[in-house]
């Protein structure tokens, strides 16, 4: 192997190929939403493509879903949280149910994971600005 | 960070090996977020990250990733990182969210500050890629490469940047340790291996 500390390995342009895939499509969706009045629609992408991604590239062993982090130790009476990407392992975990939505692909559907298969939770937003955690983390204990 | 927020019921506290109803999510748990974009009319709003750096008070928040920045070449994406720091150190908000800056920081403990950073570069991307699974697989380090695969970048081809951070921990020592070595020789006084 020539230059050891030279690390800039082969394809790495490639590998952001996905990258590209998914702002084309977050893109797409922000120009057909150009001139309505609520914009939702480029979020929502946004957090399906993230999704599939994630899903493409990790291995099998993990799941990639939106959905519910479901706890014994949470009362019926709280309200249930709805997650944009949670990471859960396939292998062993059950699905206590699935939220289906008539319109969209397997890949839309709404999982309620056992807290204990989750490994991870990702929250995925639009763009990055002073706004988007503000109110939410006024009662966040530090 | 709405979703974020709310999973402090479930990382209260980790369930006993041994019992058999789990209420919590596992130790090896761990959070993120992802931004589609930074826009221009955002690159001043520093705000940002004086908001985001709540989240590190979250059990094993990792930080995330902004995907592009619209005034930096396509291959860029922006890292915000984890920092964890012995001194209180100012934010550095003088430039713009697309080239460098650190959030103010939020004391943990005594002597323990906890704020977060975002850098951009084209390797950023990978990085995270790689860092979610190692985080996954449990080797994840900071400040250490998760993975050789898909790193890279324009500069690093052209040779105007050498990559330091190995995936090899050890390895990285060693490079610590032969690069002092080289700088004292030269005449250099007062580097650390670990300075470097």
């Amino acid at each position: 192997m020539k230059n050891q500390r030279q690390l800039a390995s082969q394809r790495w342009k490639q590998f952001l190929a996905a990258k590209t895939r998914m702002l084309t499509a977050y893109d797409l969706a922000k120009d057909l939403e150009n001139n309505k009045l609520v914009k939702v629609r480029h979020g929502l992408v946004a957090e399906a493509e993230f999704r599939k991604w994630l899903s493409e590239f990790l291995p099998k062993r993990y799941a990639v879903t939106a959905g519910y982090i479901i706890s014994p130790g949470i009362s019926s009476k709280e309200h249930m949280v709805h997650y944009d990407v949670i990471v859960y392992d396939q292998l062993e975990s059950p699905v206590l149910w699935v939220e289906g939505n008539p319109d969209s692909s397997n890949q839309g559907q709404s999982l309620a994971i056992p807290v204990e298969y989750v490994h991870a939770v990702f929250e995925v937003k639009s763009a990055f600005n002073g706004q988007f955690a503000k109110k939410q983390w006024t009662s966040f204990p530090s | 960070m709405d979703q974020l927020s709310k999973l402090k019921p479930l990382l209260a506290r980790v369930d006993p090996r041994t019992s058999r109803a789990k209420m919590y999510l596992p130790a090896n748990f761990f959070c993120a977020t992802v931004f589609f974009e930074l826009r221009k009319e955002h690159e001043k709003d520093f705000a940002a990250m004086n908001e985001l750096v709540n989240a590190t008070m979250i059990r094993r928040f990792y930080g995330g990733l902004i995907l592009r920045a619209v005034t930096l070449e396509k291959y860029n994406s922006g890292k915000i990182t984890f920092r964890n720091e012995d001194v209180n150190s100012e934010p550095n908000n003088n430039s713009s969210l697309s080239f460098w800056s650190t959030s103010k920081c939020l004391k943990y403990k005594d002597d323990q500050y906890f704020s977060l950073s975002l850098t951009f570069w084209e390797q950023h991307f990978s990085e995270f890629a790689f860092d979610i699974l190692a985080l996954l697989k449990n080797t994840y380090q900071p400040n250490v490469l998760s993975s050789l695969y898909c790193t890279g970048s324009t500069a690093l081809e052209n040779g105007s940047v050498i990559e330091t951070r190995y995936a090899d921990p050890e390895g990285y020592k060693r490079f610590q340790v032969e690069t002092a070595a080289i700088l004292k020789a030269k005449g250099f006084v007062g580097f650390e291996p670990s300075d470097l």
